[in-house]
């Protein structure tokens, strides 16, 4: 079975990097992954979508994801039909995001989360931004994903310093969600 | 050997680093530039000694490439879209004087309008220069394919350039798992580089770029003809070898599921990996179809290409590109290699993911059932077909849906 997961959010939130490491935490762990971004002209703050495929065995699809498992999205203003676009009845919506479940619209199929995770991102130490947090909370919907992984991955790819504020970060983010959601 | 999960651009400069080349020269482009600037890191930390030209303009860039080749330095560049369009000129150079020069194009439509994204225009657009052309599926098979582009191109009996290419985005911002070769190994299968032509050398001076008259220039062409027909006996000897040395299988034409197939899509790049799946989905529901994918552009596989379809009732084409007045372009080539056979597959052209729309298995099943239709009508009734067409645009701008070649 190939999990697919779809991000949401706007150029300088790191939405294709959480991609890749999720990608390579997934590989790291012993899968297959694969993840690309797609975007207009690379500016700050304009859309980007990026893509993560994540399966025990070699991924051949190179096309983008339509029917996603998990939807990430990584700024309120983002939740809309262009985003839950696809989403199906057991489909995963994480929306980082200040307000409550009763505060946002509502997609017609698929199950709303929330999680303030720009918040908790300031209120840990050495966490500069959300995307570790949101990554750790999307690691819990995620089958055969452990936490070591992601930590690993961020070990692999940053200093020692950074990548202990994004374990601190995915840490966090996965201990809320398995707190609400209590899976895996 | 180590498993590294990277881009295809980053696979693209491993592949450059592990050929220790002598000289990258290149301009900066989108989706290509962080080839380059991988790279410029490279040589800058040591890791790769090489001369890195850092030149005004892809025509510089090529023209340094074609300087570096005549010296017999190992030479590399990497480009895309508007900028291989700029490099025409001088890729007749290259071919003419038989440089082994890659590089690796991260195809880009063209403008206008101005597109960043994928379909196959800028390098078949170059079709005609001389150069040896690749299309890869995988950040692997780019690696891969600059390995062998490199051994075959430098091969006495080849001596022309070669692009590797891949579509931008799809697979150059696309990280996987990528097995990624030591030096030592890589040696084994590429050796150094060792010019078997004349190189400029002030003690031995020679003429290069002669004028041919018309009692020779016939025979210039025809010369590269036989070089570039050459290259089908030395790739088949460098996958020997490279299967042996790593383990990994490639083709000029790689096939799937053909054995007993009525029903064939031809096509290059990422999207065979994704009409694979759609065939191993028509497979289980009991459809006899199958796959090509043809990996060498140029030379053309027409003997290969001949063989593969020999029992195919019907062939679709899937052509990311079009010549503008005419059809598909693989399409093209394809239906021309079989037109002398005294059997013949009906033929299709779809035409789909110009200027990076998506190819998705959607799209690969409505190209299947339109082939499947054709084959029980048992005629073609349409030869160009566009199977992602966007019907809104086209009506708002009032062109006729129905129209054929």
């Amino acid at each position: 079975m190939i999990f697919e997961i779809r991000l949401h959010g706007i150029g300088g939130q790191g939405v294709a990097a959480s991609a890749d490491l999720l990608a390579f935490a997934a590989v790291q762990g012993g899968m297959w992954a694969h993840s690309f971004p797609f975007f207009g002209t690379e500016i700050r703050g304009g859309n980007v979508t990026a893509f993560t495929r994540i399966s025990p065995d070699p991924i051949r699809d190179r096309s983008f994801i339509y029917s996603p498992h998990l939807i990430v999205i990584f700024s309120t203003h983002l939740l809309s039909e262009d985003t839950w676009k696809g989403a199906r009845e057991e489909s995963v919506i994480l929306v980082n995001t200040s307000r409550s479940i009763e505060e946002l619209p509502t997609p017609p199929k698929g199950r709303l989360i929330v999680l303030d995770a720009d918040r908790i991102a300031d209120e840990l130490p050495g966490c500069r931004m959300g995307n570790s947090v949101l990554l750790g909370a999307m690691l819990t919907f995620i089958p055969a994903m452990q936490l070591g992984s992601l930590e690993s991955a961020f070990l692999e790819k940053f200093s020692s310093e950074t990548a202990q504020g994004n374990i601190t970060g995915a840490r966090e983010g996965y201990q809320r969600l398995k707190a609400i959601e209590k899976v895996v | 050997m180590a498993i590294e999960f990277i881009s295809g651009c980053k696979a693209a400069a491993e592949a450059a680093r592990l050929a220790n080349v002598d000289v990258v020269a290149a301009y900066p482009i989108t989706p290509q530039t962080s080839i380059v600037e991988y790279l410029a890191k490279d040589v800058s930390n040591g890791r790769l000694k090489a001369e890195m030209v850092l030149a005004e303009s892809e025509h510089s860039a090529m023209s340094a490439c074609v300087g570096a080749s005549m010296v017999g330095a190992r030479a590399f560049t990497a480009t895309a879209s508007q900028g291989l369009a700029l490099m025409h000129e001088v890729l007749f150079y290259a071919a003419g004087l038989r440089l082994p020069i890659v590089s690796v194009i991260v195809n880009r439509s063209l403008a206008s309008p101005v597109s960043i994204f994928a379909d196959f225009k800028d390098s078949l657009a170059q079709r005609d220069t001389g150069w040896l052309q690749f299309y890869v599926e995988s950040c692997q098979e780019i690696l891969d394919s600059v390995l062998i582009a490199y051994r075959v191109i430098e091969d006495s009996r080849v001596l022309l350039p070669a692009f590797v290419c891949m579509e931008g985005f799809v697979l150059s911002h696309l990280s996987e798992p990528v097995d990624v070769p030591d030096v030592q190994t890589v040696s084994k299968f590429l050796p150094a580089c060792d010019p078997k032509y004349p190189t400029l050398d002030l003690k031995d001076p020679k003429i290069f770029n002669v004028m041919a008259f018309p009692d020779t220039y016939e025979e210039f062409e025809r010369d590269k003809q036989i070089s570039m027909l050459n290259a089908f006996e030395a790739l088949q000897e460098a996958y020997q070898d490279f299967e042996k040395i790593f383990g990994r299988k490639y083709q000029d034409v790689e096939t799937y599921r053909v054995e007993d197939a009525d029903i064939v899509l031809a096509t290059m790049g990422a999207a065979a990996g994704t009409a694979m799946m759609v065939v191993d989905q028509l497979r289980s529901l009991g459809e006899r179809v199958g796959l090509v994918k043809v990996r060498t552009f140029r030379p053309f596989p027409r003997r290969q290409l001949r063989e593969i379809l020999s029992h195919a009732r019907v062939v679709g084409v899937l052509d990311r590109d079009l010549s503008i007045g005419s059809t598909g372009i693989l399409f093209q080539e394809l239906q021309s290699s079989l037109y002398n056979q005294p059997q013949r597959p009906l033929m299709q052209n779809f035409i789909a993911g110009l200027g990076g729309r998506d190819i998705h298995q959607g799209t690969i099943g409505a190209i299947f059932q339109s082939l499947k239709d054709t084959l029980q009508k048992g005629f073609v009734e349409k030869n160009l077909n566009w199977p992602d067409e966007n019907r809104e645009v086209l009506s708002i701008w009032g062109l006729p849906v129905d129209h054929d070649d």
